[in-house]
């Protein structure tokens, strides 16, 4: 019967002396050579795949570029009709004088606005807005009113507030130049004054 | 034997000259003491020299970085045991104590004390595993009559007298548990 030392002692022994099974050097050996194919053969594939999505990208890139250079030649031949989009009168006569003469004549105007509307139907339904136009001062003080100003100050756009502003403006206004009073005998007395008028 | 010098040639091949590392020569210096290493955690044949395969793949993918290794025998010993460790989370150890346990017992004994021998060896496998996690590591890579108590200190992030003291500890509750077990 052993004892308890001579156990462990057994056990850490047959720990120590355990062999390796044969031809494990071998195994190991193509294991590490099977890895590092793969590696390569993986490599390989990786480059040949992204070797062929560069050459996808730069196909689809050379068939759309000159297609979008077109579009936007286009666009900027058509830039100032665009600005033509429909707008108050008002407006239109504040642009650039080749706009302007459309807008000293209505008949003409909207006759040559419908055909530019039509010629102008392939560049704004493909997807090209026209590019927006410059706030003239009057909506620039009009926006800085409503977005920056004190509510007293937004008053005048009230149409009640504004009409009763105006009527006591009316009323005030008929005080102060209100007909003069009836000449009275009492001015005529005035001791400063002769008979004739003249001061003395 | 043409093979394996097929692979040393191969994997010669794979080697850069900046690397001057020779794969095949780590593999025929170090794949034993491994296996060693690697088999005092799990006790399997199979599974141990799965494991140093393991190893030797890992560092296959880092050969790169091989020249720049100080202690390769220590950094070695370090990736088998971390692996081990990590295998031995996946599989069930009972079964192949069982056949480790037979193994140590003499082919010259009687069947009835070959039995009592074996389910005592059992015993103590089984007691070593119950150790406390620090004093069970000492104990096994002890068992590897390469490895100094630098090396084990090295392997496992201890100071040298903390080895020998959980070598000790570890002896001493293993004999102090399968004496009390016995009675």
């Amino acid at each position: 019967m052993m004892n308890s030392d001579e156990s462990i002692d057994r056990v850490m022994a047959g720990l120590r002396d355990v062999e390796a099974p044969e031809g494990m050097e071998r195994r190991v050996l193509a294991a590490m050579e099977e890895r590092a194919a793969a590696r390569g053969g993986y490599s390989w594939r990786a480059w040949s795949f992204g070797l062929a999505a560069v050459v996808v990208i730069a196909a689809v890139v050379v068939s759309v570029a000159p297609r979008q250079r077109k579009h936007s030649n286009f666009a900027a031949v058509k830039l100032p009709t665009v600005v033509t989009v429909p707008a108050p009168v008002a407006l239109v006569q504040r642009q650039n004088t080749g706009v302007h003469r459309f807008a000293q004549n209505d008949v003409n105007f909207y006759r040559v606005r419908r055909e530019e509307t039509r010629a102008e139907e392939p560049v704004t339904s493909g997807g090209i807005p026209a590019p927006p136009m410059p706030l003239t001062e009057q909506e620039k003080l009009l926006l800085h009113l409503a977005h920056r100003s004190d509510p007293q100050e937004l008053t005048p756009l009230i149409a009640e507030v504004r009409a009763r502003k105006d009527a006591e403006f009316d009323e005030e206004f008929q005080e102060f130049f209100a007909p003069p009073a009836p000449v009275t005998e009492e001015k005529q007395t005035d001791p400063t004054m002769n008979e004739k008028g003249e001061s003395r | 034997m043409a093979s394996i010098e097929g692979s040393v040639l191969a994997l010669a091949g794979m080697t850069s000259a900046r690397d001057e590392v020779d794969l095949a020569a780590l593999v025929e210096t170090y794949a034993g003491l491994l296996f060693r290493v690697v088999h005092s955690v799990l006790r399997s044949r199979a599974e141990a020299e799965d494991v140093v395969q393991d190893v030797f793949v890992r560092v296959l993918e880092r050969r790169q970085k091989l020249g720049e290794i100080r202690e390769m025998r220590v950094w070695l010993i370090r990736i088998a045991w971390n692996l081990a460790l990590d295998r031995r989370r996946r599989i069930r150890p009972e079964q192949f104590d069982v056949g480790f346990a037979e193994s140590l017992v003499g082919s010259d004994v009687a069947a009835d004390k070959a039995l009592d021998e074996a389910q005592r060896m059992a015993a103590v496998l089984r007691e070593l595993e119950r150790l406390p996690k620090g004093e069970k590591h000492v104990l096994l890579l002890a068992a590897i009559e390469e490895l100094g108590t630098a090396e084990i200190a090295e392997v496992l992030g201890r100071s040298e007298s903390a080895v020998r003291a959980l070598l000790f500890r570890a002896r001493t509750r293993l004999r102090e548990r399968l004496e009390g077990g016995r009675r």
